[in-house]
């Protein structure tokens, strides 16, 4: 898996080694065309936000005119109608998520209900993997890479120069499963503070730089060991992308939340209105959604673990869509919320709920065509239902919520129209896509402003 | 015992070597320095040798020099006698892993609590007396956590059935995984599911009525109370129908505890159980792409019942004593396979460059590397979450290699590596030609050869700190072992293990 790094890198490097005294961004950290297929000529940009531990889509967004929505299947987690932000005559979204409701009222919100896969799994890290690397039980082997770092590496593997902030796994220890990819290795920046390397603390500072230098020459010694190679490729993206990161001269006029998730998608507002650089997905993640008990406060429905993580998301991603909204940038950046499945619809005696299978997840932007997709949850264990649409939402089946939309679907929905890309049955395999992601597509069409396929694809240039 | 797993037996053409020796202590502990490679290896015989692994492999269950190392050392400033936090609990575990006598104590208990992953949030969360005093609150969780580590240090290398036993009454294990609240009728599926997927047989093992049928025969294994948060037997919550189980019947017992073990034996009877868990200990200690012929053969040592008592015995020692001595070990396949878990670098600076707890206390004290190690994605006590950490390449990333170059940094620096403590490696220094230095160095830490292209930058380093003007000989010395130190830590062999 060898990356060709080197040739930009030191193309920048000049006479005086790679750190000089001034703190610029290098010249060589340019705009690529080749930062994943994007051919809407907009410069777009997809954030997924990871929501871990499977979150109760149930009440999120409840579906409050359903009788089977009641205190039998929810003794203490039912949510009553009246503490609901009601988004149409069918669903309302839980009291903890005002500024959500709001930027659905604008538009700018797309739920998509009864997201999931065939023969569902309810261990986390079975279906987190099938979620991250788009595939799902009985499917292709496909490999062990993200979905969009297949996608990167079947349009944009083979490029000779591509931004080291192509992908950056914000706020991350290690790089996302959705993002991993076989071509290139996304920066995972756990924090910008201790995100610089060190020279030689104390020390004259010619000391110091020479170390930086020969640590930076060290990684760039050839290396006919695969892995000896795969770390210092890794070396390489670290040292580019310091360069951006400490240089980051945006400052919203939003205030962000306090917590990991605001102040990670913080960092994503930065880079995305960083000049001189095209970071193309970016990549966030909120844990905790594992609700076995203490879900809910018996009573008090803004209370609990639940209630507490949907506060969170909702002003962390409020106060990202004001600042890219009044920056004028919430036209070029699409949200896309995954978690590895839902809940159980009856709740536990726990105040909790246990794994589940189909849920809900939400597509937030500029140019989203708003609404509820994908039909209403069906909560009956013994009929299926059919959806005014047309299509067939099955019954509950072992106590968990059946599914309609695959999400890879969903997928290929953001790789053909936000991206305007070919690349989906590719990415998900032809079967797949013939079988399972054209027959969804109609069922999801929450994109507003499509990329014309006419637009022939960058390499060609080539 | 089939062919894999047959005694490494020194030869001429294949002896027990320094190579040998660092591969076998970068996996059963933490590194090892020149000087105690030299007396692993010995006379190099096949007699050296055995002794060699049995006294890496063997040990008992108190390290009675640690022990007094660390009791001499805690109390001051770098390191508290009680620990009442997660970093300062973190603290105490670095420490152990820096100095223990048989470090594969402690690299057994990271194998364990990465096994058995509970989280210090999710269990602080829980302990909420005395109501209002957070520090008291913490303190409680932490001696939890404490207890906790404790059961695997004592019974990681002992058997499997006492294990699992213990740990699923384990209150910090209780708390996380939500067992406390497992009662008839209203039946807590958190820890039968992961006690089979991940504990023990692995994913799509089992079906989801074993799992509910599993946490039938689980209720009751709880807590005493929420205050004293001590493990309780509450035979009132226990479910005293018959349970059926991955095709087994378990009939009510009483008390019904007795259903636990007997549901235990009903895990380790199932042929998929040894695998796992000799496939998770080749993994581990051995290759991240387990070859399945030793797969098989460990397990079948897991699987052996040396008592006669008609059940597996799954005894760790054992287990990892054959492994060790075993010639796939020593496999030319299997070296530098592995890469470092944060922990296993940050501890190996200490143990390669011999670098003792009162050098460490001048500003990397054992709270600052635990952090340290939280900011590289593996806090102990800080899995991501009940699957453990993610280890081999997910290690490597940006933020990762940051940090790691860092903390490289921090050690080497005058207060830490004290001019007086570099004297000790060359004591007729600082005339110490420039290729002794590196040579002494990458046999010390890379512990295999550089690239000469890496060669050719280090004597470059070390010939630009010759030519400073105004440093004396001594400083021209000083500043080449700090620069090979951070430099060498910096490569990308050194990640490798």
């Amino acid at each position: 898996m060898p990356l060709r790094r080197r040739d930009f890198i030191r193309a920048g490097l000049g006479g005086l080694g790679y750190f000089s005294t001034a703190a610029l961004v290098p010249d060589w950290i340019i705009r690529s065309a080749a930062a994943i297929e994007d051919l809407s000529g907009e410069n777009r940009i997809l954030v997924i936000v990871q929501l871990e531990g499977g979150n109760d889509g149930l009440n999120t967004l409840v579906p409050y005119t359903d009788p089977l929505y009641n205190s039998d299947i929810r003794p203490t987690l039912h949510v009553p109608t009246a503490q609901l932000h009601l988004i149409d005559n069918l669903n309302g979204l839980h009291p903890a998520l005002p500024a959500l409701a709001e930027s659905y009222g604008d538009g700018r919100v797309a739920i998509i209900q009864n997201v999931g896969y065939p023969n569902p799994d309810l261990s986390h890290f079975v279906s987190t993997d099938y979620w991250e690397q788009g595939r799902a039980p009985g499917g292709p082997n496909l490999g062990t890479q993200g979905w969009v770092g297949r996608f990167f590496d079947q349009t944009c593997g083979s490029a000779p120069d591509v931004d080291p902030l192509t992908m950056v796994g914000a706020g991350h220890s290690r790089i996302p499963g959705s993002l991993k990819a076989v071509t290139y290795s996304a920066p995972a920046i756990a924090s910008v503070a201790t995100y610089q390397i060190q020279g030689a603390a104390g020390l004259p500072a010619v000391i110091g730089t020479r170390r930086l230098n020969d640590l930076h020459a060290l990684n760039d010694v050839p290396a006919a060991d695969p892995a000896i190679e795969f770390i210092q490729n890794s070396a390489n993206v670290a040292e580019a992308s310091i360069a951006v990161v400490q240089n980051l001269s945006y400052n919203p006029a939003v205030v962000y939340p306090s917590t990991k998730l605001g102040q990670d998608l913080l960092l994503c507002s930065r880079l995305i209105h960083q000049p001189g650089i095209a970071p193309k997905v970016l990549h966030v993640r909120q844990a905790g959604y594992d609700t076995h008990a203490d879900q809910g406060v018996p009573g008090s429905p803004g209370l609990g673990d639940h209630p507490a993580l949907l506060i969170d998301l909702n002003d962390a991603l409020g106060a990202f869509m004001s600042d890219l909204a009044a920056s004028g940038n919430l036209d070029r950046v699409l949200i896309l919320t995954f978690s590895e499945f839902g809940r159980r619809v009856r709740q536990n005696d726990s105040d909790g709920t246990d794994h589940g299978a189909a849920s809900i997840l939400f597509v937030l932007g500029g140019r989203i065509r708003g609404g509820v997709y994908g039909g209403q949850p069906n909560l009956s264990s013994t009929e299926d239902v059919m959806d005014p649409a047309g299509f067939i939402v099955p019954r509950v089946q072992k106590g968990n919520l059946s599914h309609t939309v695959d999400f890879r679907s969903v997928y290929a929905r953001v790789i053909e129209s936000w991206f305007g890309s070919q690349a989906a049955p590719g990415v998900f395999g032809q079967s797949v896509y013939d079988g399972i992601i054209f027959p969804d597509l109609p069922k999801i069409d929450f994109i507003r402003a499509t990329v014309s396929a006419a637009r022939t694809p960058w390499r060609e240039y080539h | 015992m089939g062919d894999r797993l047959a005694s490494f037996v020194p030869s001429i053409s294949d002896p027990w070597d320094e190579r040998k020796a660092a591969h076998l202590t970068r996996r059963v502990g933490f590194g090892a320095p020149p000087a105690q490679l030299t007396l692993l290896v010995g006379d190099g015989s096949a007699a050296a040798f055995n002794a060699a692994v049995e006294e890496q492999v063997l040990y008992p269950d108190v390290d009675a020099a640690l022990e007094a190392r660390l009791a001499a050392f805690a109390g001051g400033a770098s390191l508290t006698a009680n620990p009442t936090t997660l970093y300062t609990l973190g603290g105490h575990w670095l420490f152990r892993m820096a100095f223990a006598t048989r470090p594969l104590q402690e690299q057994l208990t990271l194998f364990w609590h990465d096994h058995f992953a509970v989280e210090f949030v999710k269990i602080r969360g829980k302990v909420t007396y005395p109501p209002g005093d957070n520090a008291a609150q913490t303190a409680k969780a932490t001696t939890l956590l404490r207890d906790y580590m404790e059961l695997l240090r004592l019974r990681g290398n002992k058997d499997f059935r006492t294990l699992l036993l213990a740990i699923t009454r384990n209150p910090a294990m209780l708390l996380y995984l939500d067992n406390y609240l497992n009662v008839a009728g209203r039946a807590q599926e958190n820890y039968a599911r992961e006690l089979m997927e991940l504990f023990s047989m692995g994913v799509n093992q089992y079906t989801e009525d074993d799992v509910r049928e599993l946490s039938r025969v689980l209720t009751g294994e709880s807590l005493d109370d929420r205050i004293n948060l001590g493990y309780l037997f509450r035979q009132p919550f226990h479910d005293t129908g018959t349970k059926n189980f991955l095709g087994q019947t378990v009939a009510p017992q009483s008390p019904g505890s007795l259903e636990t073990a007997e549901a235990v034996d009903i895990i380790l009877s199932q042929p998929v159980t040894s695998r796992f868990m000799a496939s998770k200990l080749i993994e581990w200690f051995v290759n991240p792409a387990p070859d399945p012929e030793a797969v098989e053969e460990l397990a079948a040592v897991l699987r052996a019942d040396a008592d006669s008592d008609g059940r597996p015995d799954f005894n760790f020692a054992e287990t990892l004593e054959v492994l060790f001595k075993s010639r796939y070990f020593y496999e030319d396949a299997n070296f530098f396979t592995l890469y470092k878990t944060p922990v296993d670098y940050g501890v190996n600076i200490v143990r390669l460059l011999g670098l003792t707890e009162t050098q460490l206390a001048a500003d990397v004290n054992w709270y600052g590397l635990a952090f340290l190690l939280g900011g590289m994605g593996m806090g102990l006590f800080e899995p991501p979450n009940v699957g453990g950490w993610i280890h081999g390449e997910a290690w490597i990333n940006s933020v990762n290699l940051i940090n790691r170059y860092n903390l490289a940094e921090r050690v080497a620096r005058s207060d830490i590596m004290t001019p007086a403590f570099l004297l000790a490696y060359f004591p007729d220094s600082p005339a110490t030609s420039n290729a002794t230095l590196l040579e002494d160095f990458r046999r010390r830490l890379i512990q295999r050869s550089l690239r000469t292209g890496e060669t050719d930058i280090l004597n470059a380093h070390m010939s630009s700190m010759d030519s400073l003007a105004g440093a004396t000989q001594l400083q021209k010395y000083n500043l080449k072992i700090w620069g090979l130190a951070h430099l060498l830590c910096a490569t990308a062999e050194f990640q490798m293990k």
